[in-house]
């Protein structure tokens, strides 16, 4: 068949649009993956004793470049974040692990930890309850990485927005966010995730479309 | 003497507001406090249109006592949360449904269980205990109704001695939580918001009524 140039632009645009932000294992039937960079903001209250003998809280701050570094024992480069990566199963997602990455190139460094769904899920829907634009869920975060010298049990209510792919592609979450209380130990150091702690699951990431495992 | 004759009422009264006193010597000494409840409670509504969305409903004492008692509550009765004076954290985080008069058991509500760790605010060198604040999770499960729920939160908990010497117990606290369970039948998230006020101790109280 032969073809006009019109025509082989249309199809070359399509082609690249198709490209760029659907998922490539997606038009091969495998599982569409999402990567979120996390922004975390904890309230972390300890035990103090002063010098009078007195016990009080010490409050100190701990943020995801904090977490990346205690998972990893290094601090994080430019490049270099934690990220939680879903699926588009559910809702709620059947993938939600936690892992200390670079993205340039895409690499696994660490284990940082999973999410566990509780239940009900409430969702909200648009054009006759076909098109999924959020849910709300309780959910679990727990924290386990650097040979499980730091854990962390964190409770909340996670709202997951959801948004389809470009050109048809599936409904898949896009962003979030999570206020959590729990309890955390830090090479032994017991310690409260007070409230006012959150999580945020930042808008997904277009250029990662699979878990980096380890290598 | 006519003095002699005050000062032992005015020690027997001293004694009457002391709940050890009162027990008796080696009884666990139990404060009882109302629980101001504001829940956020979100279940699924499914519109006309087919489209899903959030229904938000508020749960409040009165509704909690009035789903685990089958009746609304009267002036004099209420959803309490007993502790003990050890600890801390208390060793016992009881919540029923009562009556305050006279002191009757109602319904069993539910129960707190704290983890760890416990941060503590102490003066006086560390001898004084002021506040404790512990992660904590808290179970209701009202008897043959369909209402069940576990919340996780961080308990902040005042402490305070009774007159005279007395033990230092709990005085006061607030707890923010979510979690999810049933409320009334209807599965529901315990939203961002929510939050159980521990009122100050009702000094008239000073043991757990029992079921009868």
């Amino acid at each position: 068949m032969f073809r006009t140039p019109t025509t082989i632009l249309v199809v070359a645009a399509t082609f690249a649009a198709a490209s760029l932000f659907v998922p490539a294992r997606a038009r091969a039937g495998e599982t569409v993956i999402t990567a979120h960079q996390v922004t975390l903001s904890v309230k972390s209250v300890s035990q103090l004793t002063g010098d009078s003998g007195n016990d009080k809280p010490d409050k100190i701050g701990i943020n995801q470049k904090d977490l990346f570094t205690v998972c990893t024992t290094q601090a994080p480069t430019k490049t270099q974040g934690v990220y939680v990566f879903f699926d588009c199963a559910g809702p709620p997602p059947g993938t939600h692990t936690l892992l200390a990455i670079d993205t340039q190139p895409v690499t696994f460094i660490a284990n940082v930890g999973t999410m566990t769904f509780g239940e009900p899920l409430v969702r909200t829907t648009s054009k006759g309850g076909t098109v999924l634009n959020s849910i709300k869920v309780p959910v679990t975060v727990n924290i386990n990485c650097n040979g499980g010298t730091t854990t962390a049990t964190l409770d909340g209510i996670l709202n997951l927005n959801y948004k389809a792919f470009p050109n048809g592609g599936p409904m898949c979450p896009n962003n979030g966010t999570l206020k959590i209380t729990g309890f955390s130990d830090s090479t032994g150091v017991e310690s409260i995730v007070d409230d006012g702690s959150s999580m945020k699951v930042n808008t997904r990431n277009g250029g990662i479309t699979t878990i980096p495992g380890p290598s | 003497m006519t003095i002699s004759r005050l000062s032992l009422a005015a020690a027997f009264l001293a004694a009457l507001a002391c709940p050890a006193l009162r027990a008796g010597a080696g009884t666990t000494t139990i404060t009882a406090h109302p629980l101001s409840i504001s829940f956020r409670a979100v279940s699924q509504l499914t519109g006309d249109s087919g489209n899903q969305q959030p229904e938000k409903d508020g749960v409040r004492s009165a509704d909690l006592y009035d789903a685990c008692v089958f009746a609304p509550p009267t002036k004099t009765q209420g959803v309490f949360i007993f502790f003990d004076c050890s600890g801390p954290p208390p060793g016992t985080a009881t919540i029923l449904a009562i009556d305050t008069q006279p002191v009757t058991f109602k319904a069993n509500v539910g129960t707190v269980e704290f983890g760890t760790p416990t941060v503590l605010t102490t003066v006086t060198a560390g001898t004084v205990l002021k506040s404790i604040k512990v992660p904590a999770s808290v179970t209701i499960s009202c008897p043959t109704t369909n209402t069940a729920m576990t919340l996780n939160g961080v308990l902040n908990l005042n402490y305070a001695a009774f007159p005279n010497n007395g033990p230092i117990c709990p005085s006061s606290g607030s707890l923010k939580l979510t979690g999810g369970g049933t409320v009334t039948g209807i599965d529901s998230i315990i939203d961002d918001g929510s939050s159980i006020k521990i009122n100050k101790r009702n000094v008239g109280i000073n043991s757990i009524p029992a079921a009868p």
